[in-house]
């Protein structure tokens, strides 16, 4: 288990690596100066010319492959010009609000999406389970940017119960119970949003290992030894059917984090994922290359954990 | 010698033998599998949705009211003269959403067919050779395959422009590893089997083998998984355009959306019509992608992951 372990966080190497390479191929590819394109749009010429000799931009390829990989591993993930900031500072700035919503959506999706799932294969096949289906696969369909404008349109501009955009509001208390209150209020709206994109995943994922599993030769074992349905199905099919939920929970990361961006970018919600939208607008490239990078590693980070989790409950998972 | 002769005579006998059986069992395979996808009637539904955006897409010269770049008074409500209304510029909205399918099909065929066409070849070779560069290869899709796929686009559109071509084709190239990896799957089992084996012995060579006989034979999960690609183009396509990072010189669903987004309150009528149409695509596309994938695998009760 150790070593299977450690191999798995060894795996990181590789694909950071893989992906700061693309970075750089990218600025190199862009048309113009690399240098120009480092510093993004709107920065002086000075600036521009200082990066062209911080990364060594006059020297050969491979050494400015080097440069720029060694620059990122002390944490250098360059200067925004647009916020006057180091990239980094402004990304960790952000990270915990895109982190409220990602959890705030995540985890009533897998309890309600789970228990919907498995309900709805409890009672496979049959006219409830088929709207189950149908209302999952319409959810599914729906792009999210545009269920956003839709909650927007209903709950805040008609019938007006919530805030539509932003994270708090500048007549709120700025600390104790009225702030948390003021950013839930802020909350309901994005994380909605979010719920509605990622229940129909574990929906149909639920249901589609419940109903295989109730085919199993252990699940016929049960119930001929007279177990009761309920029991066969609480006992046997669902915990079974719950250890795939639990690693497309995991897995399933980048798919959150692109429902993110753009629920952030239609609420104002002031995380990675519109900090990206706002890099689009500046044409601020060392934002866009860092936001990249960072939801790159902790989508990596959070698939080892699953996978780690996953071989922990799963005693059947071989180390090899 | 002679002997030996006769012995490959009589492989390439068999091996025209496999060869017929396989043509008859795939004319059969495609009549009843077409049998088996009318018998499901949320695929009918899916395919009838699809058809009504290709033909709506197709016909857009005739059935579109008005040139969609031609203007109008902006903000007008639904009405007669424009029945959903016109955009903040004062195009025709009923007359952006027509055209607009002609790109959202252009990106769910164009990235989808590269897709499949790189995953295809870059799966089933290195898979059929194994080996080093086989270990090299799968590796890299694994990795690829965890890297958000959307931050990766928007890094690459935003720096390197925005052309429709060029968006399908980086949408293409950033989706093929989930094509390779199935393809691979299918070429690890597929080689085992005996026409496979009699080519190799017959002394066909490797890449008429791989072609012929080996990727044929296990294309079906990769077309299931294509419809998959098509919708996630169509969907990153809209993404894009909504982020204000779709081509310009283009009438799509995502820009309409993008251009209405900040009339939510005054003129909320811009936002219903392209959401409806990206909905009615994407849902025609999940709809028949389930429908493929439960015919070619009964036992599955949903279908996909």
């Amino acid at each position: 288990m150790r070593r299977y372990a450690l191999r798995r966080v060894a795996q990181i190497v590789p694909v950071m690596l893989f992906i700061a390479i693309v970075n750089f191929l990218i600025i190199h590819l862009a048309p113009g100066d690399p240098a120009a394109a480092l510093a993004g749009e709107g920065a002086p010429q000075e600036f521009i010319e200082a990066l062209r000799v911080d990364y060594g931009l006059d020297k050969p390829l491979i050494e400015q492959l080097g440069v720029y990989l060694g620059t990122l591993l002390q944490g250098d993930l360059g200067y925004s010009f647009a916020y006057r900031r180091p990239v980094v500072e402004v990304i960790v700035e952000r990270l915990p609000a895109t982190l409220l919503l990602v959890l705030g959506s995540q985890i009533p999706a897998i309890v309600l999406g789970t228990l919907l799932g498995a309900f709805s294969a409890r009672h496979y096949p049959s006219k409830i389970d088929s709207i189950v289906t149908g209302v999952s696969l319409s959810l599914y369909a729906m792009p999210i940017f545009w269920s956003g404008l839709l909650l927007i349109l209903i709950f805040a501009v008609t019938l007006r119960w919530l805030p539509a955009s932003g994270m708090f509001s500048f007549t709120a208390p700025p600390d104790g119970i009225g702030r948390v209150i003021d950013i839930a209020q802020h909350m309901v709206l994005p994380a909605t949003a979010l719920f509605l994109y990622s229940l129909p995943q574990y929906v149909r994922l639920t249901r589609a290992s419940v109903i295989d599993i109730m085919r199993e030769d252990f699940i016929t074992t049960a119930r001929a030894i007279g177990y009761s349905e309920n029991v066969v199905f609480l006992k046997h099919a669902l915990r079974n059917a719950m250890l795939p939920a639990v690693t497309v929970a995991g897995l399933s990361l980048s798919f959150v984090f692109a429902g993110a961006l753009l629920t952030e970018t239609v609420f104002g919600w002031p995380g990675l994922g519109r900090l990206m939208y706002e890099g689009v607008l500046k044409r601020d490239y060392p934002i866009l290359m860092g936001v990249f990078l960072v939801t790159s590693a902790l989508v990596l980070i959070v698939g080892i954990l699953t996978d780690l989790i996953y071989a922990t409950l799963d005693p059947r998972v071989s180390y090899e | 010698m002679i002997a030996a002769e006769e012995t490959i005579a009589r492989l390439d006998d068999e091996h025209l033998a496999a060869m017929e059986g396989l043509r008859r069992a795939r004319a059969v395979g495609v009549r009843a599998f077409i049998a088996r996808f009318l018998a499901q009637p949320f695929a009918v539904a899916g395919a009838l949705l699809l058809g009504l955006v290709t033909v709506t897409a197709v016909l857009a010269p005739v059935l579109a009211p008005y040139d969609p770049f031609s203007l109008h008074r902006p903000l007008q409500p639904v009405s007669g003269a424009h029945l959903l209304g016109t955009d903040p510029i004062g195009h025709d909205i009923l007359s952006m959403i027509i055209w607009g399918g002609r790109v959202s099909l252009a990106f769910a065929f164009g990235a989808a067919a590269l897709s499949l066409a790189v995953g295809v070849v870059l799966g089933a070779i290195p898979g059929y050779f194994g080996g080093v560069v086989d270990d090299i290869f799968s590796r890299f899709f694994e990795t690829f395959l965890d890297i958000p796929r959307l931050f990766l686009i928007i890094l690459i559109v935003a720096l390197l422009g925005s052309n429709i071509l060029f968006v399908i084709a980086v949408i293409g190239l950033t989706m093929w590893p989930s094509n390779a990896k199935i393809m691979r799957a299918q070429v690890l089992t597929i080689k085992k089997r005996g026409y496979v084996q009699a080519a190799i012995a017959a002394g066909v060579s490797p890449l008429p083998i791989i072609f012929r006989h080996v990727v044929p034979n296990g294309l079906a999960p990769v077309i299931a998984n294509s419809t998959l690609q098509m919708a996630y183009a169509v969907l990153t396509e809209a993404g894009l355009s909504f982020l204000g990072l779709g081509d310009v010189n283009q009438v799509s669903w995502g820009q309409i959306l993008n251009a209405g987004q900040g009339y939510v309150r005054s003129a909320p009528w811009i936002v219903i019509s392209p959401g409806l149409a990206i909905m009615t695509l994407l849902l025609g596309l999940h709809l028949v992608g389930d429908g493929v994938t439960r015919v070619l695998n009964p036992r599955l009760s949903l279908g996909r992951e």
